[in-house]
């Protein structure tokens, strides 16, 4: 089947109307001064020394109807210390300090090296990018898009690496545009299941005790 | 010539024992089933202990239009391992994450699912007791049997293929109609999955 040029104009015309009104949908434009908003984040992050934030975590499948939601509490204090909590509707912890993992849930305690375990290590250096503002520079693991809406900027990642490819499609960073903080996160999957993670009554730079994370 | 009698006297026996299985009475056959054939989703806090190795996250099971059960296992953070959709008859894979791609796998959870929402036979043998009461219902399929039995608090099914026990799936409570604890043990491989309904 051959198209003829005015089908093929139909086409990307189409095409190009599609995504504009994703675009205009979605409330986000692409970002003219990518460089400055990068500056921003990056001078957020590096004044920052603790985070402790609520989270609310939905788990959006194609076949509910309605997400699963789970709560907890997240705490980072520089330079590798981050205690996830969920607390609601089970137990679940996870605490990275420095080099060991602990993961523990309502019946075991398991430590581990994060170099032990391929998927902690990527976890770990994932998160540490992230929270040191070092992911929006790396360029060689994610293809980088900025967007920018009206109380929000939009960072998507497209991993590049086949092991995460598999599992993620796209990671989305919405940032404050007052404060330049992460306010939520999308991760979206190939098969359009996607679980977003919202971060609510975030404190910056308050002082965390060492004991957070230590897990008996 | 002895060895040859046992042996002849064996293979009668289990013969027998094949012959004389009879249709079980639908109303006996739903009791083995673990999920009723409708429900809306449920999400179990999942624990699976395989030899010195425990790991943990949730899964999330629903019944979907063509009388079939999505089942989904996602870690605590959301990642997705497994999703695969069972049937009576069918089994397909919708996602598995590739290390975890591997037949042996994929064959035990197709055979565990299956238990959970549909009986595992229609021949077999109901046993009551002296009061008239339920003792057990033994499934049969081929050589294999699966045994249910259940008490005030619990339902169990044991599955013995010949007189090996290699299967024992326990459940108890009831919650928006779905099953608020269960327990799969596997002898053979040593796996153990216990799964604690939080929503």
């Amino acid at each position: 089947m051959k198209l003829t040029k005015s089908a093929l104009l139909g086409l990307l015309l189409t095409a190009f109307c599609s995504l504009a009104f994703i675009a205009v949908e979605d409330g986000f434009s692409p970002l003219k001064d990518v460089e400055k908003v990068k500056k921003n984040i990056a001078d957020q992050i590096s004044t920052t020394s603790s985070i402790h934030s609520d989270f609310l975590q939905e788990k959006h499948l194609s076949f509910l109807e309605q997400p699963i939601v789970s709560k907890g509490e997240f705490y980072f204090k520089k330079e590798k210390k981050l205690r996830w909590e969920y607390i609601d509707p089970f137990k679940y912890l996870i605490v990275l300090n420095g080099d060991k993992v602990i993961i523990k849930d309502e019946k075991k305690t398991n430590q581990f090296d994060v170099a032990s375990n391929k998927i902690f290590k990527e976890v770990s250096e994932m998160l540490s990018r992230l929270l040191r503002g070092e992911i929006l520079n790396d360029e060689k693991d994610y293809e980088q898009a900025y967007f920018e809406g009206t109380s929000e900027y939009l960072v998507r990642l497209s991993p590049k690496k086949e092991e995460v490819k598999e599992m993620i499609d796209v990671i989305e960073l919405y940032f404050d545009k007052t404060n330049h903080s992460v306010v939520k996160v999308n991760i979206q999957e190939k098969s359009g299941d996607y679980t977003l993670i919202t971060f609510e009554n975030t404190v910056f730079n308050e002082a965390i005790a060492d004991e957070k994370f230590v897990v008996q | 010539m002895r060895r040859l009698l046992t042996k002849s006297l064996w293979f009668s026996s289990l013969l027998l024992l094949v012959l004389s299985c009879k249709t079980i009475e639908p109303k006996y056959r739903e009791l083995a089933r673990t999920f009723p054939q409708e429900y809306q989703r449920a999400v179990y806090k999942t624990g699976i202990t395989f030899g010195k190795h425990y790991f943990t996250g949730l899964l999330v099971v629903k019944s979907m239009p063509a009388a079939t059960h999505r089942v989904v296992f996602i870690t605590e953070m959301g990642m997705k391992i497994f999703d695969v959709e069972v049937g009576k008859e069918s089994f397909q894979t919708h996602y598995v994450l590739s290390y975890l791609d591997r037949k042996v796998l994929l064959n035990t959870l197709e055979k565990d699912f299956r238990l959970l929402f549909f009986s595992p036979s229609e021949k077999g043998r109901v046993k009551m007791g002296k009061q008239g009461e339920l003792k057990k219902v033994v499934f049969r399929k081929g050589l294999t049997r699966y045994i249910y039995r259940v008490d005030s608090t619990a339902s169990e099914l044991k599955r013995k293929k010949f007189f090996m026990k290699n299967l024992r799936l326990g459940w108890e409570g009831e919650y928006q109609n779905t099953p608020q604890k269960m327990v799969f043990r596997h002898y053979g491989i040593k796996l153990l999955i216990e799964l604690q309904q939080v929503l």
